[in-house]
C-alpha cells in the first residue's frame, strides 16, 4: 500500500474554503437583491443562479473552460495584463468549486433574508441608521442561522466537486489533484486500499467541518427560540 | 404642526388622506384595513405616496411636485410598531441606544439610562426582548422611539396586542409622558374608546379617505355623515324624511320605526331641505328604556330618566325585548318597536342600560322606549 499522500485533502480543504468565502462575498449582495426585488430582471437572475444546480457538472466545467481558457477574451486579458492563468491551476479549481456551489448559498441566504421581519428594518430606518448599518447590525445577525446553513451547504458542495473541477483544473497530481479526483484515480488504478483510506478521510473531514460549523452556528444565536 | 395631503394607489383601494394636526395627539380612527397604517408609513417615509405633500414643523418631508422626498433616516419621525419590532438579538439597552449613534459614548449612556428610568426598565437593561412581558416590550419600543427626540411620534395600534390590565396602565403612562416627551403624536386605532381617551383630535378614516377631522368632542357629538356615525359607535341609524323644520327643531318621519321623531339640534341648517331624505342616529346608551311592571321596583335597571317635561308621547313608543346581551356593568337590549316595519334584522333598536345591582331584563318583556330629542342626530346619507 502506498504511503498516504495528504496533498489532495489539504488542497480540497483550501479550495473549498476559498470558494465558500468567495461564494459568500458575491452571493450575499445577490441574495439581498433577490430577496427584495420582484420583476423580470430578478427572475432572470434567479434562473441564471439556479443553472449550475441543474446542469451536469461537466457541462458547467466545459462552459468555464471555454470562458476562462487562454484563447478566450477573459483568459487572454488576464494573462496579458496580470500574467494570470486560470485553467489547469489551483485558481481554476477554486473558480470551478465556487461556481458549482454558489447556488446553494444564494438560495439559503435569500430565504433567510426574506424571513427578516420588514418592520425591524423599518424601525431601524426611523431610528436614523443607514441602509448599510442596518444590513450589518440587524439583518445579518437575525438571518445568521440561514446564512450559516447556506455556508455549510456551499462548503460541502465545493469540497465534493468532481466534474467541474476536473474539466477546469485537470487533476494534475501535486498541483490540482483534489480529493474526489484522487479517489477516482485510485479506483482507476485498482488501488482499493488507497481508495478506502481516502474515502474514509474525506468522510471524516467533511463530518468534522460540518459538525464544527453547526456548533458555531448555534453559539451565534442570541435571543431567538 | 403636521400637514399631510397624500395619494397612494394600492391593490384593491386607494389612499386619499388629507389632514393637519397641531400639538397633542391626533387619533386616526377607522376599521381594519382602511389604509391607516399605510398612511403612517407614508408620514414616516417608509412608503412613498404616488403624489402629495407632507410638511412637519415647516420642514417639507415630501413634495412630489418638487421631487422632494426626505429619507426616513432624516425625517425625525419616531414610530411605535404594532408588534413593537424590537431587535431580537439586542438587549433592552442596545435596542434603546440603537437610534443614538450620533451621540458620544458618555452622552449616549446617559440618555439611555434616563429613558430606561422614565419607562421603569432600568432593572431589565441587559435582558433580551423575548425575556420580557408584552407591556415591558412595548415600553422598550416607546423608549427606543423617543430616544432620538423625534419631532413627531407615530403610534400604530399601540395597545392592540396587550391584555386589558396592562393596556390601562400603559395608557396612563403614555398620557403622562406625552406632553413632556412627545410633543406631537399621531395614533392609529380601530378602538373608539382608546382614541377618545388618549387623543385631543380625531380623524375618521374609511376606505383610505379621511371622512372627518376635528376636535374629538365635535366628531363624537356631531358626526358629518352616516359612515362616520357608524365608525364612532352610533349603532342605531334610520333613514327618514325631514317633514318640518324650524329654528333648530326638526321633525323626521321614520317609516322603519313607524314614528315621527322630534329632533333638537345645533342652530345650524339641517343636512336636507324639508321633504328631503336624512338619516337619524342615536347611541345605544342614550336610549331611555322603562320595563313594564318594573317601575319603582328596586334594582331593576332603567335607562335615562323619562322626563315628563318632554311631552308624554313625543319620541316614545312601546317595544319588546328580542335578545339580551348581559355584560358585567351593562345590559345590551335588542328591541323590536311595536309599530315598526319588518326588517332584515329581527330588532329595530339597540339600547345599553347601566346594570347596577339588578339583573338584566329577559327576552319577551315589554317596555317603553324613549328617544331624547337632544340626543338624536341628523346626518347626511353618505
Amino acid at each position: 500500500m502506498n504511503k498516504l499522500d495528504l496533498f489532495p485533502l489539504m488542497l480540497s480543504l483550501r479550495v473549498a474554503g476559498i470558494a465558500t468565502m468567495l461564494a459568500v462575498l458575491a452571493g450575499l449582495p445577490l441574495a439581498w437583491y433577490l430577496a427584495r426585488r420582484r420583476g423580470r430582471l430578478a427572475d432572470l437572475l434567479d434562473s441564471l443562479i439556479t443553472l449550475p444546480l441543474v446542469l451536469p457538472p461537466t457541462v458547467l466545467g466545459y462552459y468555464l473552460l471555454v470562458a476562462l481558457g487562454r484563447q478566450s477574451p477573459i483568459g487572454h486579458f488576464l494573462e496579458q495584463q496580470f500574467g494570470l492563468t486560470l485553467v489547469f491551476t489551483p485558481r481554476g479549481a477554486v473558480i470551478a468549486a465556487c461556481v458549482a456551489s454558489i447556488p446553494y448559498f444564494i438560495k439559503s441566504a435569500r430565504a433567510a433574508l426574506e424571513g427578516v421581519d420588514r418592520d425591524l428594518v423599518d424601525a431601524a430606518r426611523t431610528l436614523g441608521r443607514t441602509e448599510g448599518e442596518i444590513f450589518l447590525a440587524i439583518i445579518v445577525p437575525i438571518a445568521w442561522r440561514g446564512l450559516a446553513a447556506g455556508g455549510v451547504l456551499t462548503f460541502a458542495r465545493a469540497l465534493g466537486d468532481f466534474g467541474t473541477t476536473l474539466m477546469v483544473a485537470g487533476g494534475i497530481p501535486g498541483r490540482t489533484l483534489t480529493m474526489p479526483i484522487a479517489i477516482y484515480n485510485s479506483i482507476l488504478a485498482g488501488d482499493r486500499g488507497m481508495a478506502n483510506l481516502l474515502v474514509a478521510v474525506m468522510t471524516l473531514a467533511a463530518l468534522a467541518v460540518i459538525f464544527t460549523l453547526n456548533r458555531l452556528q448555534r453559539s451565534f444565536i442570541r435571543g431567538r427560540d | 404642526m403636521l400637514e399631510v395631503d397624500i395619494k397612494k394607489n394600492l391593490p384593491g383601494f386607494a389612499i386619499r388622506a388629507s389632514f393637519s394636526s397641531g400639538p397633542g395627539v391626533l387619533g386616526i380612527l377607522g376599521p381594519s384595513g382602511c389604509g391607516k397604517s399605510m398612511t403612517l408609513k407614508c408620514i414616516a417615509g417608509l412608503v412613498t405616496p404616488d403624489a402629495g405633500r407632507i410638511v412637519l414643523n415647516r420642514r417639507v418631508l415630501l413634495d412630489t411636485s418638487k421631487g422632494i422626498n426626505v429619507p426616513p433616516q432624516e425625517r425625525r419621525v419616531g414610530m411605535l410598531f404594532q408588534h413593537y419590532a424590537l431587535f431580537p438579538h439586542l438587549t433592552v439597552k442596545e435596542n434603546v441606544a440603537f437610534g443614538l449613534k450620533h451621540l458620544s459614548r458618555p452622552s449616549r449612556e446617559q440618555r439611555v439610562e434616563q429613558l430606561l428610568a422614565l419607562t421603569r426598565l432600568s432593572d431589565y437593561a441587559h435582558r433580551l426582548p423575548h425575556q420580557l412581558s408584552g407591556g415591558q416590550q412595548q415600553r422598550v419600543a416607546l423608549a427606543r422611539a423617543l430616544a432620538p427626540e423625534p419631532e413627531l411620534l407615530l403610534l400604530d395600534e399601540p395597545f392592540a396586542a396587550l391584555d386589558s390590565q396592562v393596556k390601562g396602565r400603559l395608557e396612563r403612562e403614555l398620557m403622562t409622558l406625552q406632553p413632556q416627551y412627545m410633543g406631537m403624536a399621531v395614533m392609529v386605532s380601530h378602538n373608539l374608546e382608546e382614541v377618545y381617551r388618549l387623543c385631543s383630535r380625531i380623524a375618521v378614516f374609511a376606505d383610505g379617505t379621511v371622512l372627518q377631522v376635528g376636535d374629538k368632542e365635535q366628531v363624537v357629538k356631531r358626526p358629518a355623515s352616516r359612515t362616520v356615525a357608524r365608525i364612532i359607535g352610533i349603532k342605531n341609524l334610520f333613514e327618514g324624511i325631514l317633514v318640518a323644520s324650524k329654528a333648530a327643531q326638526w321633525e323626521v318621519d321614520v317609516p322603519e320605526l313607524g314614528m315621527r321623531l322630534k329632533v333638537r339640534g345645533e342652530p345650524d341648517a339641517p343636512p336636507a331641505k324639508a321633504g328631503g331624505p336624512v338619516v337619524v342616529g342615536i347611541r345605544p346608551a342614550d336610549i331611555g328604556v322603562e320595563m313594564d311592571g318594573g317601575d319603582g321596583s328596586p334594582g331593576s335597571p332603567s335607562g335615562r330618566e323619562i322626563s315628563p317635561g318632554d311631552g308624554e308621547t313625543a319620541n316614545s313608543c312601546t317595544a319588546h325585548v328580542v335578545q339580551v346581551l348581559e355584560g358585567i356593568d351593562r345590559c345590551t337590549l335588542f328591541l323590536r318597536v311595536a309599530g315598526g316595519a319588518a326588517r332584515e334584522d329581527d330588532y329595530h333598536l339597540q339600547a345599553d342600560l347601566p346594570r347596577g345591582a339588578g339583573s338584566c331584563p329577559a327576552p319577551g318583556q315589554q317596555c317603553r322606549v324613549y328617544l331624547p330629542q337632544d340626543r338624536l342626530m341628523l346626518l347626511e346619507d353618505r
